[in-house]
Protein backbone atom coordinates (compact mmCIF):
# COMPACT_ATOMS: atom_id res chain seq x y z
CA UNK A 1 0.00 0.00 0.00
CA UNK A 2 1.60 3.39 -0.82
CA UNK A 3 1.18 6.25 1.75
CA UNK A 4 0.45 9.73 -0.68
CA UNK A 5 2.77 12.94 0.43
CA UNK A 6 0.67 15.12 2.52
CA UNK A 7 0.61 18.77 3.28
CA UNK A 8 3.55 20.63 2.55
CA UNK A 9 3.59 20.67 -1.27
CA UNK A 10 -0.26 21.50 -1.35
CA UNK A 11 0.03 24.41 1.14
CA UNK A 12 0.49 27.07 -1.36
CA UNK A 13 -1.58 29.53 -1.27
CA UNK A 14 -3.50 32.39 -3.71
CA UNK A 15 -3.61 36.27 -2.29
CA UNK A 16 -7.71 36.44 -3.01
CA UNK A 17 -7.95 33.01 -1.13
CA UNK A 18 -6.01 34.72 0.97
CA UNK A 19 -8.17 37.51 1.06
CA UNK A 20 -11.12 35.63 1.74
CA UNK A 21 -9.85 33.52 4.58
CA UNK A 22 -8.48 36.83 6.51
CA UNK A 23 -11.72 38.28 5.97
CA UNK A 24 -13.31 35.40 7.37
CA UNK A 25 -10.87 34.43 10.08
CA UNK A 26 -11.34 38.12 11.07
CA UNK A 27 -15.32 38.28 11.18
CA UNK A 28 -15.14 34.96 13.26
CA UNK A 29 -12.73 36.06 15.54
CA UNK A 30 -13.86 39.30 16.13
CA UNK A 31 -17.90 37.96 16.35
CA UNK A 32 -18.20 36.68 19.98
CA UNK A 33 -17.74 40.91 21.27
CA UNK A 34 -20.15 42.04 18.29
CA UNK A 35 -22.47 39.44 18.85
CA UNK A 36 -22.53 40.06 22.63
CA UNK A 37 -24.06 43.54 22.12
CA UNK A 38 -26.40 42.39 20.00
CA UNK A 39 -27.72 39.93 22.14
CA UNK A 40 -28.17 42.31 25.13
CA UNK A 41 -30.27 44.18 22.82
CA UNK A 42 -32.79 41.46 22.08
CA UNK A 43 -35.41 41.55 24.81
CA UNK A 44 -35.78 37.40 24.87
CA UNK A 45 -32.02 36.71 25.17
CA UNK A 46 -29.97 38.83 27.33
CA UNK A 47 -25.98 37.16 26.95
CA UNK A 48 -24.13 36.17 30.05
CA UNK A 49 -21.02 34.38 29.48
CA UNK A 50 -21.15 31.61 32.23
CA UNK A 51 -24.55 30.25 31.56
CA UNK A 52 -27.32 31.14 28.67
CA UNK A 53 -29.88 33.08 30.22
CA UNK A 54 -33.89 32.13 28.99
CA UNK A 55 -35.21 34.32 31.34
CA UNK A 56 -37.09 35.99 28.40
CA UNK A 57 -39.05 33.62 27.14
CA UNK A 58 -42.67 32.65 27.59
CA UNK A 59 -43.27 30.30 30.32
CA UNK A 60 -45.11 28.30 26.98
CA UNK A 61 -41.98 28.68 25.38
CA UNK A 62 -40.07 27.20 28.45
CA UNK A 63 -42.49 24.36 28.48
CA UNK A 64 -42.12 23.48 24.97
CA UNK A 65 -38.30 23.69 24.74
CA UNK A 66 -36.17 20.57 24.20
CA UNK A 67 -33.45 19.52 26.70
CA UNK A 68 -31.20 18.29 23.78
CA UNK A 69 -31.07 19.51 20.84
CA UNK A 70 -32.79 17.31 18.24
CA UNK A 71 -32.05 18.42 14.97
CA UNK A 72 -28.38 17.41 14.19
CA UNK A 73 -27.95 16.84 10.34
CA UNK A 74 -27.20 19.35 8.22
CA UNK A 75 -25.65 21.94 9.64
CA UNK A 76 -26.58 22.33 12.77
CA UNK A 77 -25.86 25.04 15.20
CA UNK A 78 -24.70 25.10 18.60
CA UNK A 79 -25.91 27.29 22.21
CA UNK A 80 -23.13 29.71 22.99
CA UNK A 81 -20.02 28.32 24.89
CA UNK A 82 -20.55 24.91 23.69
CA UNK A 83 -17.65 22.18 22.28
CA UNK A 84 -18.29 20.02 20.27
CA UNK A 85 -15.95 16.82 18.83
CA UNK A 86 -16.92 14.63 16.24
CA UNK A 87 -15.56 11.18 14.73
CA UNK A 88 -17.43 10.28 11.43
CA UNK A 89 -16.91 6.71 9.93
CA UNK A 90 -18.36 6.39 6.49
CA UNK A 91 -17.92 3.43 3.93
CA UNK A 92 -18.83 4.10 0.10
CA UNK A 93 -18.68 1.26 -2.53
CA UNK A 94 -19.26 2.05 -5.91
CA UNK A 95 -19.86 0.14 -8.53
CA UNK A 96 -20.82 -0.37 -12.12
CA UNK A 97 -20.28 2.25 -15.14
CA UNK A 98 -22.65 4.55 -15.62
CA UNK A 99 -23.21 6.63 -19.17
CA UNK A 100 -26.03 9.11 -18.33
CA UNK A 101 -28.52 6.96 -16.53
CA UNK A 102 -27.74 3.80 -18.16
CA UNK A 103 -25.26 1.44 -16.90
CA UNK A 104 -22.88 -0.32 -19.74
CA UNK A 105 -20.71 -3.39 -19.66
CA UNK A 106 -16.97 -3.21 -19.21
CA UNK A 107 -16.85 -4.57 -23.14
CA UNK A 108 -19.10 -1.34 -24.14
CA UNK A 109 -16.21 0.74 -22.68
CA UNK A 110 -13.67 -1.26 -24.07
CA UNK A 111 -15.23 -0.83 -27.60
CA UNK A 112 -15.05 2.99 -27.11
CA UNK A 113 -11.25 2.87 -26.28
CA UNK A 114 -10.37 2.01 -23.71
CA UNK A 115 -8.11 -0.23 -22.41
CA UNK A 116 -8.84 -0.79 -18.85
CA UNK A 117 -11.79 0.18 -16.53
CA UNK A 118 -12.75 0.40 -13.03
CA UNK A 119 -14.93 -2.50 -11.27
CA UNK A 120 -15.86 -1.16 -8.53
CA UNK A 121 -14.08 1.23 -5.41
CA UNK A 122 -14.68 0.85 -1.82
CA UNK A 123 -13.57 4.08 0.64
CA UNK A 124 -13.62 4.09 4.15
CA UNK A 125 -13.13 7.52 5.43
CA UNK A 126 -12.81 8.82 8.98
CA UNK A 127 -13.14 12.37 9.49
CA UNK A 128 -12.71 14.35 13.06
CA UNK A 129 -14.41 17.96 13.92
CA UNK A 130 -14.64 20.48 16.10
CA UNK A 131 -17.49 22.68 16.83
CA UNK A 132 -17.09 25.69 19.06
CA UNK A 133 -19.81 28.16 19.09
CA UNK A 134 -18.81 31.38 20.80
CA UNK A 135 -22.75 32.76 20.76
CA UNK A 136 -26.05 31.35 19.68
CA UNK A 137 -25.69 32.85 16.97
CA UNK A 138 -22.31 31.76 15.50
CA UNK A 139 -20.90 28.26 15.34
CA UNK A 140 -17.38 27.59 13.72
CA UNK A 141 -16.46 24.25 12.89
CA UNK A 142 -13.50 22.74 11.28
CA UNK A 143 -13.32 19.11 9.64
CA UNK A 144 -10.36 16.48 8.84
CA UNK A 145 -10.83 13.69 7.00
CA UNK A 146 -8.25 10.49 6.31
CA UNK A 147 -9.59 7.82 3.36
CA UNK A 148 -8.32 4.99 2.49
CA UNK A 149 -9.51 3.97 -0.75
CA UNK A 150 -9.31 0.91 -3.10
CA UNK A 151 -9.86 0.36 -6.82
CA UNK A 152 -10.49 -2.71 -9.07
CA UNK A 153 -9.75 -2.90 -12.53
CA UNK A 154 -10.39 -4.64 -15.48
CA UNK A 155 -7.86 -4.59 -18.43
CA UNK A 156 -9.21 -5.57 -22.08
CA UNK A 157 -7.12 -8.84 -22.04
CA UNK A 158 -9.74 -9.89 -18.89
CA UNK A 159 -6.66 -9.30 -16.38
CA UNK A 160 -7.74 -7.60 -12.93
CA UNK A 161 -5.77 -5.72 -10.93
CA UNK A 162 -6.30 -3.45 -7.88
CA UNK A 163 -4.62 -0.14 -6.23
CA UNK A 164 -4.97 1.24 -3.13
CA UNK A 165 -4.21 4.53 -1.21
CA UNK A 166 -4.79 6.07 1.68
CA UNK A 167 -4.39 9.68 3.02
CA UNK A 168 -5.36 12.75 5.10
CA UNK A 169 -8.06 14.85 2.57
CA UNK A 170 -8.45 18.68 2.55
CA UNK A 171 -9.55 19.98 5.65
CA UNK A 172 -12.83 22.06 5.89
CA UNK A 173 -13.11 25.50 8.22
CA UNK A 174 -16.41 26.77 8.03
CA UNK A 175 -18.55 29.83 9.83
CA UNK A 176 -22.53 29.02 10.77
CA UNK A 177 -24.32 31.92 11.53
CA UNK A 178 -27.74 31.84 12.58
CA UNK A 179 -29.43 34.79 10.26
CA UNK A 180 -32.77 34.12 11.81
CA UNK A 181 -34.15 32.23 15.07
CA UNK A 182 -31.67 31.17 18.02
CA UNK A 183 -29.60 27.79 18.48
CA UNK A 184 -29.93 27.90 21.83
CA UNK A 185 -34.25 27.83 21.94
CA UNK A 186 -34.39 25.55 18.98
CA UNK A 187 -37.19 26.28 16.39
CA UNK A 188 -37.19 27.39 12.96
CA UNK A 189 -33.93 28.84 12.27
CA UNK A 190 -32.02 30.11 9.15
CA UNK A 191 -28.24 29.26 9.09
CA UNK A 192 -25.58 30.97 6.04
CA UNK A 193 -22.61 28.76 6.13
CA UNK A 194 -19.55 30.15 5.04
CA UNK A 195 -16.60 28.08 4.61
CA UNK A 196 -12.95 27.10 2.80
CA UNK A 197 -11.97 23.74 2.42
CA UNK A 198 -8.12 24.08 2.38
CA UNK A 199 -5.76 22.02 -0.26
CA UNK A 200 -4.26 19.58 2.20
CA UNK A 201 -4.90 16.30 0.84
CA UNK A 202 -2.62 15.04 -1.58
CA UNK A 203 -3.20 15.20 -5.32
CA UNK A 204 -0.40 12.82 -6.03
CA UNK A 205 -1.38 9.42 -4.82
CA UNK A 206 0.26 6.84 -6.87
CA UNK A 207 0.69 2.79 -6.37
CA UNK A 208 1.86 0.59 -9.01
CA UNK A 209 1.26 0.33 -12.20
CA UNK A 210 -1.77 -2.90 -12.82
CA UNK A 211 -1.14 -3.46 -8.84
CA UNK A 212 2.09 -5.36 -9.91
CA UNK A 213 4.73 -4.35 -7.48
CA UNK A 214 7.39 -5.48 -10.11
CA UNK A 215 6.27 -2.49 -11.40
CA UNK A 216 6.85 1.27 -11.39
CA UNK A 217 4.56 3.83 -9.18
CA UNK A 218 2.26 5.61 -11.75
CA UNK A 219 -0.17 8.64 -11.06
CA UNK A 220 -3.49 7.29 -9.67
CA UNK A 221 -7.04 8.34 -11.47
CA UNK A 222 -8.34 12.09 -9.75
CA UNK A 223 -11.11 9.80 -7.82
CA UNK A 224 -8.29 7.89 -6.05
CA UNK A 225 -6.75 11.45 -4.97
CA UNK A 226 -7.24 12.29 -1.53
CA UNK A 227 -7.63 16.27 -2.23
CA UNK A 228 -8.56 18.78 -4.75
CA UNK A 229 -5.57 20.86 -4.58
CA UNK A 230 -7.14 23.67 -4.78
CA UNK A 231 -8.67 26.52 -1.74
CA UNK A 232 -12.22 26.04 -2.16
CA UNK A 233 -15.17 27.95 -0.90
CA UNK A 234 -17.92 26.67 0.55
CA UNK A 235 -20.99 28.76 0.81
CA UNK A 236 -24.53 27.28 2.23
CA UNK A 237 -27.71 27.88 3.41
CA UNK A 238 -29.51 25.93 6.09
CA UNK A 239 -32.96 25.36 7.19
CA UNK A 240 -33.50 23.83 10.39
CA UNK A 241 -37.04 23.40 12.05
CA UNK A 242 -38.29 21.26 14.85
CA UNK A 243 -41.61 20.99 16.54
CA UNK A 244 -42.41 18.50 19.55
CA UNK A 245 -41.00 15.63 18.50
CA UNK A 246 -39.73 16.10 15.03
CA UNK A 247 -37.37 17.85 13.72
CA UNK A 248 -37.03 18.38 9.79
CA UNK A 249 -34.36 20.58 7.77
CA UNK A 250 -33.05 21.37 3.87
CA UNK A 251 -29.48 22.91 2.93
CA UNK A 252 -27.67 23.84 0.03
CA UNK A 253 -23.98 23.42 0.60
CA UNK A 254 -21.59 24.05 -2.82
CA UNK A 255 -17.90 23.72 -3.62
CA UNK A 256 -16.75 26.16 -5.78
CA UNK A 257 -12.95 25.88 -6.56
CA UNK A 258 -10.61 28.36 -7.03
CA UNK A 259 -7.69 28.52 -9.35
CA UNK A 260 -5.88 25.38 -10.58
CA UNK A 261 -3.33 22.95 -8.60
CA UNK A 262 -0.11 22.20 -8.84
CA UNK A 263 -1.04 19.68 -11.37
CA UNK A 264 -2.25 22.16 -13.44
CA UNK A 265 -6.22 21.19 -13.30
CA UNK A 266 -9.26 22.44 -11.08
CA UNK A 267 -11.70 19.52 -10.28
CA UNK A 268 -15.39 20.40 -10.98
CA UNK A 269 -17.68 22.89 -8.59
CA UNK A 270 -20.13 20.94 -7.17
CA UNK A 271 -23.81 21.68 -6.27
CA UNK A 272 -25.33 19.81 -3.16
CA UNK A 273 -28.97 19.91 -1.45
CA UNK A 274 -30.29 18.07 1.44
CA UNK A 275 -33.83 17.51 3.35
CA UNK A 276 -34.04 15.35 6.10
CA UNK A 277 -36.98 14.53 8.34
CA UNK A 278 -36.01 12.76 11.69
CA UNK A 279 -38.63 11.62 14.96
CA UNK A 280 -37.87 11.22 18.19
CA UNK A 281 -39.94 8.39 19.31
CA UNK A 282 -38.13 7.80 22.93
CA UNK A 283 -36.15 10.76 24.61
CA UNK A 284 -33.19 8.82 23.54
CA UNK A 285 -33.96 7.32 20.02
CA UNK A 286 -34.79 9.27 16.91
CA UNK A 287 -34.94 7.39 13.18
CA UNK A 288 -34.11 9.41 10.32
CA UNK A 289 -35.16 9.70 6.48
CA UNK A 290 -32.70 12.35 4.14
CA UNK A 291 -32.63 12.71 0.57
CA UNK A 292 -29.35 14.09 -0.78
CA UNK A 293 -28.70 15.05 -4.46
CA UNK A 294 -25.69 16.85 -5.44
CA UNK A 295 -24.38 17.83 -9.23
CA UNK A 296 -20.75 18.06 -9.70
CA UNK A 297 -18.54 19.42 -13.43
CA UNK A 298 -15.72 18.13 -15.52
CA UNK A 299 -12.23 18.89 -14.33
CA UNK A 300 -10.95 22.25 -16.12
CA UNK A 301 -7.25 21.19 -17.43
CA UNK A 302 -6.08 17.83 -16.84
CA UNK A 303 -2.71 16.04 -15.00
CA UNK A 304 0.18 15.46 -17.28
CA UNK A 305 0.90 12.67 -14.95
CA UNK A 306 -2.25 11.05 -16.28
CA UNK A 307 -1.85 11.75 -19.96
CA UNK A 308 -1.11 8.07 -20.93
CA UNK A 309 -4.00 6.58 -18.72
CA UNK A 310 -6.28 4.51 -20.58
CA UNK A 311 -9.33 4.34 -18.21
CA UNK A 312 -12.29 6.40 -18.15
CA UNK A 313 -11.48 7.62 -14.76
CA UNK A 314 -7.76 9.19 -16.33
CA UNK A 315 -10.46 11.73 -18.62
CA UNK A 316 -11.31 15.09 -17.32
CA UNK A 317 -14.07 15.58 -19.21
CA UNK A 318 -15.72 12.54 -18.36
CA UNK A 319 -16.18 13.30 -14.81
CA UNK A 320 -19.48 15.38 -14.31
CA UNK A 321 -23.11 14.48 -13.24
CA UNK A 322 -25.54 14.35 -10.77
CA UNK A 323 -26.75 11.74 -7.78
CA UNK A 324 -29.68 11.63 -5.55
CA UNK A 325 -29.17 9.44 -3.01
CA UNK A 326 -31.87 8.35 -0.17
CA UNK A 327 -30.64 7.40 3.73
CA UNK A 328 -32.40 6.17 6.78
CA UNK A 329 -30.61 6.74 9.90
CA UNK A 330 -30.74 6.10 13.42
CA UNK A 331 -29.97 8.82 15.76
CA UNK A 332 -29.20 7.74 19.47
CA UNK A 333 -28.29 10.50 22.55
CA UNK A 334 -28.10 10.33 26.45
CA UNK A 335 -30.22 13.04 27.64
CA UNK A 336 -29.10 11.76 31.50
CA UNK A 337 -26.58 9.78 33.05
CA UNK A 338 -22.97 8.71 32.48
CA UNK A 339 -23.30 9.15 29.07
CA UNK A 340 -24.54 12.29 29.00
CA UNK A 341 -23.69 14.87 25.95
CA UNK A 342 -22.54 11.51 23.68
CA UNK A 343 -25.04 10.81 20.76
CA UNK A 344 -23.96 8.06 17.98
CA UNK A 345 -26.06 8.25 14.31
CA UNK A 346 -26.10 5.22 12.01
CA UNK A 347 -27.17 5.94 8.39
CA UNK A 348 -27.35 4.02 5.68
CA UNK A 349 -28.53 4.29 1.95
CA UNK A 350 -28.28 4.24 -1.68
CA UNK A 351 -28.62 6.71 -4.50
CA UNK A 352 -32.01 6.62 -6.78
CA UNK A 353 -30.88 8.40 -9.48
CA UNK A 354 -27.57 8.85 -10.68
CA UNK A 355 -26.78 10.64 -14.19
CA UNK A 356 -23.22 10.41 -15.02
CA UNK A 357 -20.89 11.82 -18.12
CA UNK A 358 -19.49 8.14 -18.79
CA UNK A 359 -18.15 5.67 -18.84
CA UNK A 360 -17.61 6.82 -15.33
CA UNK A 361 -17.73 4.71 -12.14
CA UNK A 362 -21.40 4.91 -10.13
CA UNK A 363 -21.80 4.75 -6.76
CA UNK A 364 -23.84 1.72 -5.24
CA UNK A 365 -24.49 1.86 -1.59
CA UNK A 366 -22.79 3.73 1.16
CA UNK A 367 -23.03 3.84 5.41
CA UNK A 368 -22.04 5.93 7.92
CA UNK A 369 -21.50 5.77 11.50
CA UNK A 370 -20.99 9.12 14.02
CA UNK A 371 -20.68 9.44 17.55
CA UNK A 372 -20.39 13.21 19.24
CA UNK A 373 -19.65 14.54 22.51
CA UNK A 374 -20.77 17.91 23.19
CA UNK A 375 -19.65 19.47 26.69
CA UNK B 1 1.10 28.60 -32.26
CA UNK B 2 -0.61 28.39 -28.96
CA UNK B 3 1.03 27.44 -25.70
CA UNK B 4 -0.34 25.34 -22.81
CA UNK B 5 -0.42 28.49 -20.78
CA UNK B 6 -2.33 30.09 -23.53
CA UNK B 7 -5.02 27.16 -23.03
CA UNK B 8 -5.53 28.25 -18.87
CA UNK B 9 -8.67 30.48 -18.29
CA UNK B 10 -7.92 34.20 -17.26
CA UNK B 11 -9.65 33.59 -13.80
CA UNK B 12 -6.56 30.69 -13.34
CA UNK B 13 -3.88 33.14 -14.83
CA UNK B 14 -4.55 35.90 -12.35
CA UNK B 15 -4.73 33.42 -9.31
CA UNK B 16 -1.25 32.14 -10.49
CA UNK B 17 0.11 35.76 -10.60
CA UNK B 18 -1.12 36.66 -7.29
CA UNK B 19 0.04 33.16 -5.55
CA UNK B 20 3.11 35.04 -3.88
CA UNK B 21 1.93 35.03 -0.15
CA UNK B 22 3.52 31.32 0.24
CA UNK B 23 2.68 29.62 3.46
CA UNK B 24 0.37 32.34 5.08
CA UNK B 25 -2.76 30.53 3.96
CA UNK B 26 -1.02 27.44 6.37
CA UNK B 27 -0.53 30.61 9.01
CA UNK B 28 -4.19 31.18 9.02
CA UNK B 29 -5.08 28.14 9.00
CA UNK B 30 -3.29 27.75 11.86
CA UNK B 31 -4.90 30.59 13.30
CA UNK B 32 -8.51 29.72 12.68
CA UNK B 33 -7.48 26.21 14.82
CA UNK B 34 -5.76 28.50 17.77
CA UNK B 35 -9.02 30.10 17.45
CA UNK B 36 -11.07 27.36 17.70
CA UNK B 37 -8.77 25.56 20.47
CA UNK B 38 -8.30 28.54 22.64
CA UNK B 39 -12.23 29.73 23.71
CA UNK B 40 -12.50 32.82 25.29
CA UNK B 41 -15.90 32.23 26.48
CA UNK B 42 -15.38 28.93 27.06
CA UNK B 43 -17.85 26.78 29.53
CA UNK B 44 -19.73 23.69 30.16
CA UNK B 45 -22.80 23.24 27.96
CA UNK B 46 -24.18 19.44 28.27
CA UNK B 47 -27.66 18.91 28.11
CA UNK B 48 -27.50 18.98 31.66
CA UNK B 49 -26.50 22.27 32.22
CA UNK B 50 -29.44 23.27 29.57
CA UNK B 51 -31.82 21.58 31.75
CA UNK B 52 -30.95 23.85 34.47
CA UNK B 53 -31.32 27.02 32.40
CA UNK B 54 -34.56 26.14 32.00
CA UNK B 55 -35.47 25.54 35.50
CA UNK B 56 -33.90 28.71 36.56
CA UNK B 57 -35.93 30.31 33.51
CA UNK B 58 -38.89 28.36 35.33
CA UNK B 59 -38.17 29.63 38.55
CA UNK B 60 -37.83 33.16 37.38
CA UNK B 61 -41.37 32.81 35.37
CA UNK B 62 -42.92 31.62 38.54
CA UNK B 63 -42.96 34.37 40.37
CA UNK B 64 -45.13 35.99 37.38
CA UNK B 65 -47.48 33.55 37.65
CA UNK B 66 -47.86 33.43 41.87
CA UNK B 67 -49.08 36.05 43.94
CA UNK B 68 -47.83 35.68 47.70
CA UNK B 69 -49.54 37.33 50.85
CA UNK B 70 -48.43 41.06 51.68
CA UNK B 71 -46.63 39.29 54.94
CA UNK B 72 -44.55 37.36 52.85
CA UNK B 73 -41.88 40.30 51.97
CA UNK B 74 -40.44 42.52 54.91
CA UNK B 75 -40.65 45.91 52.98
CA UNK B 76 -42.27 46.87 50.09
CA UNK B 77 -40.38 47.35 46.66
CA UNK B 78 -37.77 45.27 48.15
CA UNK B 79 -35.95 41.90 47.00
CA UNK B 80 -37.35 38.21 45.80
CA UNK B 81 -35.05 35.85 47.59
CA UNK B 82 -34.46 32.53 45.91
CA UNK B 83 -32.76 30.11 48.25
CA UNK B 84 -31.08 26.77 47.33
CA UNK B 85 -31.18 24.12 49.84
CA UNK B 86 -28.21 21.30 49.45
CA UNK B 87 -25.67 21.82 47.02
CA UNK B 88 -27.13 23.84 44.05
CA UNK B 89 -26.85 21.68 40.72
CA UNK B 90 -27.56 25.09 38.59
CA UNK B 91 -23.89 25.79 38.09
CA UNK B 92 -24.03 29.27 36.31
CA UNK B 93 -27.26 28.56 35.40
CA UNK B 94 -29.10 30.23 38.44
CA UNK B 95 -26.85 33.32 38.51
CA UNK B 96 -28.35 34.93 35.57
CA UNK B 97 -31.38 35.69 38.05
CA UNK B 98 -29.28 37.79 40.55
CA UNK B 99 -30.05 41.61 40.25
CA UNK B 100 -33.09 40.68 37.13
CA UNK B 101 -36.12 42.81 38.48
CA UNK B 102 -39.07 41.59 38.19
CA UNK B 103 -42.96 42.80 39.56
CA UNK B 104 -41.27 45.90 40.92
CA UNK B 105 -38.50 43.63 42.71
CA UNK B 106 -35.10 42.64 42.87
CA UNK B 107 -34.11 39.07 42.87
CA UNK B 108 -31.57 37.94 45.36
CA UNK B 109 -30.07 34.14 45.46
CA UNK B 110 -28.82 32.85 48.87
CA UNK B 111 -27.24 29.66 49.42
CA UNK B 112 -29.27 28.08 52.67
CA UNK B 113 -26.95 26.64 55.12
CA UNK B 114 -29.36 26.82 58.49
CA UNK B 115 -33.02 25.85 58.35
CA UNK B 116 -33.87 28.96 60.39
CA UNK B 117 -33.20 31.13 57.18
CA UNK B 118 -35.89 29.55 55.16
CA UNK B 119 -37.67 32.58 56.06
CA UNK B 120 -36.04 35.08 54.61
CA UNK B 121 -36.88 33.75 51.10
CA UNK B 122 -39.62 33.98 48.98
CA UNK B 123 -39.15 30.56 47.02
CA UNK B 124 -36.84 27.90 48.11
CA UNK B 125 -35.32 25.22 45.96
CA UNK B 126 -34.40 21.84 47.72
CA UNK B 127 -32.10 20.02 45.72
CA UNK B 128 -32.18 15.75 45.43
CA UNK B 129 -29.46 15.46 47.57
CA UNK B 130 -31.86 16.64 50.45
CA UNK B 131 -34.22 13.70 49.73
CA UNK B 132 -33.52 12.46 53.40
CA UNK B 133 -34.17 15.75 55.03
CA UNK B 134 -37.01 16.54 53.40
CA UNK B 135 -40.28 16.21 56.54
CA UNK B 136 -38.12 17.94 58.55
CA UNK B 137 -37.42 21.00 55.85
CA UNK B 138 -40.64 20.60 54.70
CA UNK B 139 -42.08 20.74 58.53
CA UNK B 140 -40.10 24.19 59.27
CA UNK B 141 -41.75 25.95 56.19
CA UNK B 142 -45.46 25.01 57.13
CA UNK B 143 -46.53 28.10 58.96
CA UNK B 144 -44.13 29.83 56.00
CA UNK B 145 -45.06 32.05 53.09
CA UNK B 146 -42.60 30.25 50.73
CA UNK B 147 -42.89 28.98 47.55
CA UNK B 148 -41.19 25.29 47.83
CA UNK B 149 -39.81 24.17 44.79
CA UNK B 150 -37.74 20.61 43.55
CA UNK B 151 -37.29 17.98 41.82
CA UNK B 152 -37.27 14.76 43.70
CA UNK B 153 -39.84 11.91 42.77
CA UNK B 154 -43.00 12.31 45.01
CA UNK B 155 -41.94 16.13 46.20
CA UNK B 156 -45.57 17.31 45.65
CA UNK B 157 -46.98 14.64 46.99
CA UNK B 158 -45.42 14.84 49.73
CA UNK B 159 -46.29 18.56 50.30
CA UNK B 160 -44.07 20.27 48.68
CA UNK B 161 -45.48 22.99 45.82
CA UNK B 162 -44.22 22.86 42.38
CA UNK B 163 -42.09 19.92 41.10
CA UNK B 164 -39.55 19.62 37.88
CA UNK B 165 -40.25 16.55 36.19
CA UNK B 166 -39.34 15.00 32.87
CA UNK B 167 -40.86 14.35 30.10
CA UNK B 168 -40.02 13.82 26.36
CA UNK B 169 -37.04 15.95 26.56
CA UNK B 170 -38.70 18.59 28.14
CA UNK B 171 -38.69 20.28 31.52
CA UNK B 172 -43.04 19.91 32.88
CA UNK B 173 -43.09 20.59 36.36
CA UNK B 174 -46.29 19.20 39.18
CA UNK B 175 -48.09 21.56 41.25
CA UNK B 176 -49.47 20.49 44.50
CA UNK B 177 -52.41 23.47 44.65
CA UNK B 178 -54.17 22.46 48.09
CA UNK B 179 -50.31 22.67 49.48
CA UNK B 180 -49.58 26.43 48.09
CA UNK B 181 -53.34 27.18 49.20
CA UNK B 182 -52.24 26.39 52.99
CA UNK B 183 -50.02 28.75 52.72
CA UNK B 184 -51.65 31.40 51.65
CA UNK B 185 -50.06 31.45 47.83
CA UNK B 186 -52.20 31.85 45.30
CA UNK B 187 -51.16 30.36 41.50
CA UNK B 188 -52.47 31.53 38.39
CA UNK B 189 -54.67 29.17 36.70
CA UNK B 190 -52.60 29.92 33.80
CA UNK B 191 -49.42 28.27 35.48
CA UNK B 192 -52.30 25.29 36.29
CA UNK B 193 -53.09 24.69 32.75
CA UNK B 194 -49.75 23.51 31.90
CA UNK B 195 -49.19 21.78 35.25
CA UNK B 196 -49.74 18.54 35.99
CA UNK B 197 -51.82 18.53 39.45
CA UNK B 198 -51.34 16.49 42.01
CA UNK B 199 -52.85 16.33 45.91
CA UNK B 200 -51.33 15.38 48.88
Amino acid sequence: MIHSKILPRNLRSSSTALIVLAAWTAACVSAPAADSNSMADMPGMSHNSKASDLTGLTLNELYNLNVVQLNVLGGHTHCSGQLMFGYDYSHTHMAGLFEGTTEISPAKAFSEGFHTVHTSMDMDMHMLDVMYAPSDYLTLMTMAPYSQMSMNHLKSDGTRFTQHTDGFGDVDAMALWTIYGNSCTGGNRIVLNAGMSFPTGAIDAMDHKDGDRAQPLAQLEYLMQHGSGTYDLLPGITYLGESDNWSWGMQTLETVRLGRNDHHYRLGNEYGGSAWLAYAFTDWCAPSFRVNGKMWGNITGADPALAANTTPEGRPNLRAGSRVDTLFGLNFYAPNGLLTGNRLSIEGGLPVYQDLKGPQLGTAWMISLRWSYAF
Amino acid sequence: MRSNENAISPQSRVFRSLASLRGAGTVLLLAFFAALAVPTQLRAESPLQREYEIKAAYLYNFINYIEWPENAFPAPGGTIVVGVVGESPFGAALQVLNGKQIKGRTVTLKQIEDVKDLDQCQIVFINSSEKARLPELLGKLKESRVLTVSEIDGFAQDGGIINFISEHNKVRFEINPDAARRLGLNISSELLKLAKVVKS
